[in-house]
């Protein structure tokens, strides 16, 4: 791939690569950097980037990801602590709650967005990254596992543990506009 | 009455890589395989297994339902995850960022070997945050790379010419506008969702405000020049403020052309980057890829980039703004 190829290919990514990197960091300014960083990285190493495979974007969020991780790993051996994200559970167990039965049909979900906005705003790195990569970019588990060099199961598992804080805040939501009733008796 | 499987329809496609062993070992609960079937990572077939039996009948029916309104509910929950967090989009001041920074990595003759295992970005050191090893501070390296770009006469962008260094083009810097035009007028449709977004005026009327708003002042004649485009078969689609390398404000107006063709014109208040000669005309070579030319020119404050495949606009244009008719080789 030539340079201008790789910059057109590439260029075409950057929101995607951007809200990763927003969902990494939470910063705004800190995921610029990540983004200029992750794109310095993929421009050195564009002579061996293959098209057929993964693809740019994939490419690309495998880099974001790395050099995220990569940063926090680093800061975590510095004087300070760094947040929770290396207590990240790794268990690969597959979770076996089945999801809620709920007719969310009647749940206004306009009204809904920035309730789960917050609840995203709380969840852990790791599951940010996945919820993301899994509800806007649309990966496959498999796609998320290679990207993050993580086993289908983690992937599984974290996403279960983010759907279902997410479900919960749902489940809140529509206690507040009197839809609650039939919940309990619908779960198996 | 015997228990039969029952077979929803997962409402993505499933994923044709993931084998169908793997993905009856990943369905081993009946919760994680409503939630791949509702995901689309695999066909029910492949894990019938794993999915809730329902009774023949009415009860039958019920378990259909009850699944059914499981994979309803992971849908839309999914659905509202990329609702929300799908509205961030990078900010134009990080595109122009990192054009620069390609253009400072060429510059600098980066062509650096890839480390081993650099595919995942692990192993290699920027030594700092992108933005705080700016070129631009480093007189020694910045002095060394002219000297090499001069002596190599490098035109890195549609065969762009030798350096001009009469007129105030850093090669870095022609460099970073043309890769900044090339990519805002391939990508901002104004009429598109995210081109009306950006572009707040998407009439004559509306324009001047927003040039106030951005520029800080509306360029001498800028309505009626719009006007008059109009009246020779252009249609004005937008304005908005965009991020033109370098420190002044800028804008952007799209225009249809006579000959249906898209023109980009860029509005920047001047700016100690770019110190062109208001009595000339500056042109690009042709981009061999798309076609395009790019022209710049300034008057009074402002420097005018016009970006276009279409020759006769291009000069219709030109004649609307009095730009000067003395073309030197951007």
């Amino acid at each position: 791939m030539d340079r201008a190829e790789f910059e057109q290919l590439a260029m075409e990514h950057m929101d995607a690569v951007y809200r990763l990197a927003l969902q990494l960091t939470r910063r705004p300014e800190e995921a610029s950097d990540l983004v200029q960083d992750t794109y310095l990285k993929a421009l050195r190493s564009s002579e061996n980037f293959e098209e057929r495979g993964k693809g740019m974007r994939a490419w690309l969020f495998t880099i974001a990801h790395h050099t995220f991780y990569t940063k926090m790993r680093r800061q975590a051996r510095g004087p300070q602590a760094v947040p929770d994200i290396f207590d990240a559970d790794e268990d690969a167990t597959i979770p076996g709650e089945p999801p809620p039965v709920r007719d969310l049909r009647s749940l206004d979900w306009e009204y809904v967005d920035e309730r789960l906005k917050a609840a995203i705003g709380e969840l852990p790195p790791e599951q940010r990254e996945i919820l993301l990569l899994w509800g806007v970019e649309g990966l496959k588990y498999r796609e998320i596992a290679a990207m993050m060099d993580v086993p289908i199961g983690t992937v599984m598992s974290r996403l279960h543990r983010a759907r279902k804080t997410l479900g919960e805040t749902l489940e809140e939501f529509a206690s507040e506009q009197g839809f609650s009733s039939e919940q309990a008796e619908h779960r198996t | 009455m015997t228990d039969r499987p029952i077979q929803p329809v997962s409402p993505l496609p499933a994923d044709p890589n993931l084998d169908p062993r793997e993905a009856a070992r990943l369905a081993s609960t009946p919760g994680a395989a409503i939630r791949m079937l509702a995901d689309g990572e695999c066909d029910a077939s492949a894990i019938s297994g794993s999915l809730p039996t329902g009774q023949g009948g009415s009860t039958g029916e019920r378990g259909s339902e009850r699944l059914a309104s499981q994979m309803d509910f992971e849908s839309q929950l999914r659905a509202s995850v990329s609702r929300v967090m799908s509205r961030d989009r990078a900010p134009e001041s990080l595109r122009v960022a990192v054009l620069q920074a390609f253009v400072n990595e060429s510059a600098a003759g980066v062509a650096m070997p890839a480390e081993p295992g650099s595919q995942t970005g692990e192993t290699i050191s920027l030594g700092g945050r992108t933005r705080s090893h700016s070129f631009w501070n480093r007189a020694a390296g910045w002095m060394a790379l002219a000297a090499v770009l001069a002596l190599a006469g490098v035109g890195v962008f549609g065969g762009l010419r030798a350096i001009n260094s009469n007129d105030g083009f850093s090669p870095e810097y022609r460099q970073s506008i043309v890769n900044y035009v090339a990519h805002e007028h391939r990508s901002c449709d104004a009429s598109a969702p995210e081109g009306q977004k950006k572009f707040a005026a998407q009439c004559v009327d509306g324009a001047e405000g927003v040039a106030k708003e951005v520029l800080g002042c509306m360029p001498d004649g800028l309505c009626a020049r719009i006007r008059e485009l109009e009246s020779r078969g252009f249609t004005f689609a937008g304005m908005g403020r965009c991020g033109m390398p370098g420190e002044g404000a800028s804008v952007h107006l799209v225009f249809r052309t006579p000959s249906d063709a898209r023109a980009s014109l860029f509005v920047q208040a001047r700016t100690s980057d770019i110190t062109i000669r208001s009595t000339c005309r500056y042109t690009s070579d042709r981009c061999a890829k798309s076609g395009n030319q790019m022209t710049v020119w300034r008057t009074e404050n402002f420097v005018y980039f016009l970006y276009t495949t279409d020759d006769a606009a291009r000069e219709a244009i030109a004649e609307t703004f009095a730009v000067p008719g003395e073309n030197r080789a951007l």
